[in-house]
């Protein structure tokens, strides 16, 4: 049965969006597990994720398998309701308030569920009440934030310690292209990222897996 | 002459030569600040967006109070009027559906779908009025709302040209000073990635339909010339502002950076210069990989802009050759000391603007995050320490 | 063809003069008067169009 999706990984590791969407409806049709072939596609964006790293991939392959992926799970997700999914552990993620740029956080995301986390997305615009919900509600260890303009650094700042005063256990990793050492100190955030796989390099960290 | 006009020429003199390459009596500065200005000046951002006049009133404020070569600013780029007249539905200003201090949004999509590339081709204009503005506005559900939206559209954009010209006008003979560039225009990969096709709409394009997104790009050069000198109306004094995105490192791939973005590119800069006509290559993020392939540009053609490139390379390869500009990191200008950025001008005027060819000004647009100390630092810097 | 079309309408205009004096029929006095003002608005429409997108 395996032989239907063989090559699944490497079709999306090769951004061949119709050879993967044709693999993944084969199998569906062969009757192989979704679970399988959900595997698969993550283990795709893990060496993806590996290859930004190593300079070989762009943002361009990144966005691209995101779209590949969107469109593999829209197939998947339908036969999935009731398999459990064995998880790293549980993320919460969301670009915050005021700022609605999502390029980075979406690659962040998709590179975190790849590699293996529950990945908890508040979308854009995310006020710190509803960081603060989310953490508690999933026990997650590991907050990640989202921010492109420097002017939404302030209210940044003012979540993490919102955050902080709740009392509540979790690590804070905050992103974006004008992010660095300076930014973190002043927002007391834990970790600071400025590329796609500084997240996944983070929750490594966290999670010690 | 008055002393206003010795000074307008002053000015003009020394940013000119710099950009021409040379060492002028100092270092120039250009500030490129937009929000920031609502701020220092005391107005909330619902207000610079929506009231032209007091969008102006920013730039007068802030060149009665410091001492800069060029007006920086008007603030705002966006007339809320206009979008409320056509009903735009991807954008969200401060006092409308946000409150009056947030910074406007601009959502996203893919406005223009991958269906829309024939139409677009043979005929963009006609593309643009009969398809495009229909769809992204809400006032055109019916006739009598549709031609309003247009009139008043395009009153708005004539009431503001004719504000601006008249500031431009008292700037001039009551300030001595002048705008940083005149007319803007775009990379073809840009108009179509950053308001047509979105960033997720020309990525996927480039796997699935790489031709139709060829000959779009191709049909856009003329087009993307003709706009930069039609919004400058002929003026070749002072450099096109081009604002530059998708071209930066690591959003493409070499390969796709040669094939897509850098071509046409390269054509409207040229044609643009075959008019006389210079561009701000203003660009935004990390641009130290493509640096050669810039350098393959006519002499003085642009000023590149420096904002996260390696401000060292860019010197080695464009030095003397071409002006460059910016590089004080916006993170210093909100969260560093006055002390922290005079260090910085001091180092960009010793190590980059030594041998002439260099305009002070910061990374990326100054947002109102920035704190006015560190900005008055670095122009303080920059009239003391950059002397020639 | 598609090609065809974009090489005959050139930027700043967006409708041809060409196609507009089919409609005026006879011109008794001087057509440059008339054409250049056209042109002129055409120019206008043209920026006035193509701004919602060059931003």
């Amino acid at each position: 049965m395996a032989n239907q999706i063989d090559g699944l990984k490497d079709a999306l590791v090769g951004l061949d969006m119709y050879k993967v969407l044709d693999k993944v409806k084969a199998g569906l049709d062969a009757g192989v597990a979704p679970m399988d072939m959900v595997k698969d596609l993550q283990a795709g964006m893990v060496e993806i994720g590996d290859r930004f790293a190593r300079g070989e991939y762009f943002l361009s392959e990144l966005i691209m398998s995101g779209e590949i992926m969107k469109k593999a799970m829209a197939l998947l997700e339908p036969k999935l309701a009731g398999v459990d999914q064995e998880y790293k552990g549980n993320i919460v993620i969301g670009t915050v308030q005021g700022d609605i740029h999502d390029l980075g956080k979406n690659i962040v995301a998709m590179l975190l569920k790849g590699a293996g986390y529950n990945v908890i997305d508040l979308g854009v615009d995310v006020p710190a009440e509803k960081f603060i919900d989310a953490v508690k509600e999933n026990q997650a260890p590991l907050l990640a934030m989202s921010v492109l303009l420097t002017g939404c650094q302030d209210p940044m700042r003012d979540i993490i310690k919102a955050v902080r005063d709740a009392g509540l256990d979790v690590k804070v990793l905050i992103g974006g292209n004008y992010v660095d050492e300076k930014v973190k100190e002043y927002c007391g955030a834990d970790y600071f990222g400025t590329t796609a796989d500084d997240g996944v390099k983070v929750a490594k960290q966290v999670f010690g897996a | 002459m008055s002393d206003k006009k010795i000074l307008y020429q002053e000015r003009l003199n020394r940013f000119i030569t710099a950009m021409d390459v040379g060492k002028p009596d100092r270092v120039p500065i250009r500030l490129t600040l937009s929000e920031f200005l609502a701020k220092y000046a005391g107005y909330t951002l619902q207000e610079i967006y929506y009231q032209m006049d007091k969008n102006i009133e920013c730039s007068n404020k802030f060149i009665q109070d410091f001492d800069v070569d060029t007006v920086p600013g008007p603030p705002s780029l966006w007339m809320g009027g206009i979008h409320d007249a056509t009903g735009a539905k991807y954008l969200k200003f401060a006092g409308r559906e946000l409150e009056k201090d947030k910074q406007f949004q601009f959502l996203e999509s893919d406005y223009m779908k991958a269906e829309d590339y024939d139409d677009f081709i043979a005929n963009p204009t006609k593309w643009i009025l009969t398809t495009l503005l229909p769809r992204i506005h809400t006032e055109f559900k019916d006739p009598y709302r549709a031609h309003l939206s247009l009139i008043k559209g395009a009153a708005g954009m004539v009431m503001n040209q004719g504000m601006l010209a008249e500031a431009g006008k008292r700037w001039a003979e009551e300030y001595g000073i002048f705008p940083p560039f005149s007319g803007m225009s775009k990379a073809p990969f840009d108009t179509l990635g950053d308001v047509l096709r979105g960033l997720h709409g020309i990525m996927m394009d480039m796997h699935l339909c790489p031709d139709k997104l060829l000959a779009a790009l191709d049909v856009l050069v003329d087009h993307n010339i003709y706009y930069g000198m039609a919004t400058a109306a002929g003026d070749t004094t002072l450099p096109l502002f081009m604002p530059l995105h998708r071209g930066s490192y690591p959003f493409l791939n070499p390969e796709q950076w040669d094939k897509f973005y850098w071509p046409t590119l390269k054509k409207v800069i040229e044609g643009l210069w075959k008019h006389g006509k210079r561009t701000l290559f203003y660009a935004e993020g990390d641009w130290t990989p493509y640096l050669e392939k810039i350098a393959e540009l006519p002499d003085k053609s642009i000023v590149f802009h420096v904002d996260m490139t390696d401000m060292k390379k860019a010197k080695e390869i464009l030095g003397g050759r071409f002006c460059l500009s910016g590089n004080v990191p916006n993170t210093l200008l909100t969260y560093g000391t006055p002390e922290e950025v005079s260090d910085y001008c001091k180092k960009l005027i010793d190590e980059v603007a030594c041998d002439g060819g260099f305009i002070m000004d910061a990374g990326g647009v100054v947002q109102w995050d920035a704190k006015v100390e560190n900005v008055r630092a670095m122009i303080e810097t920059t009239l003391e320490y950059g002397v020639y | 063809m598609a090609t065809e079309d974009s090489k005959r309408i050139p930027p700043g205009v967006c409708l041809p003069w060409e196609e507009k004096v089919k409609d005026i029929g006879e011109i008794r006095g001087d057509e440059d008067i008339i054409k250049s003002e056209w042109e002129k608005l055409e120019a206008f429409a043209y920026v006035y169009i193509w701004w919602w997108v060059q931003r």
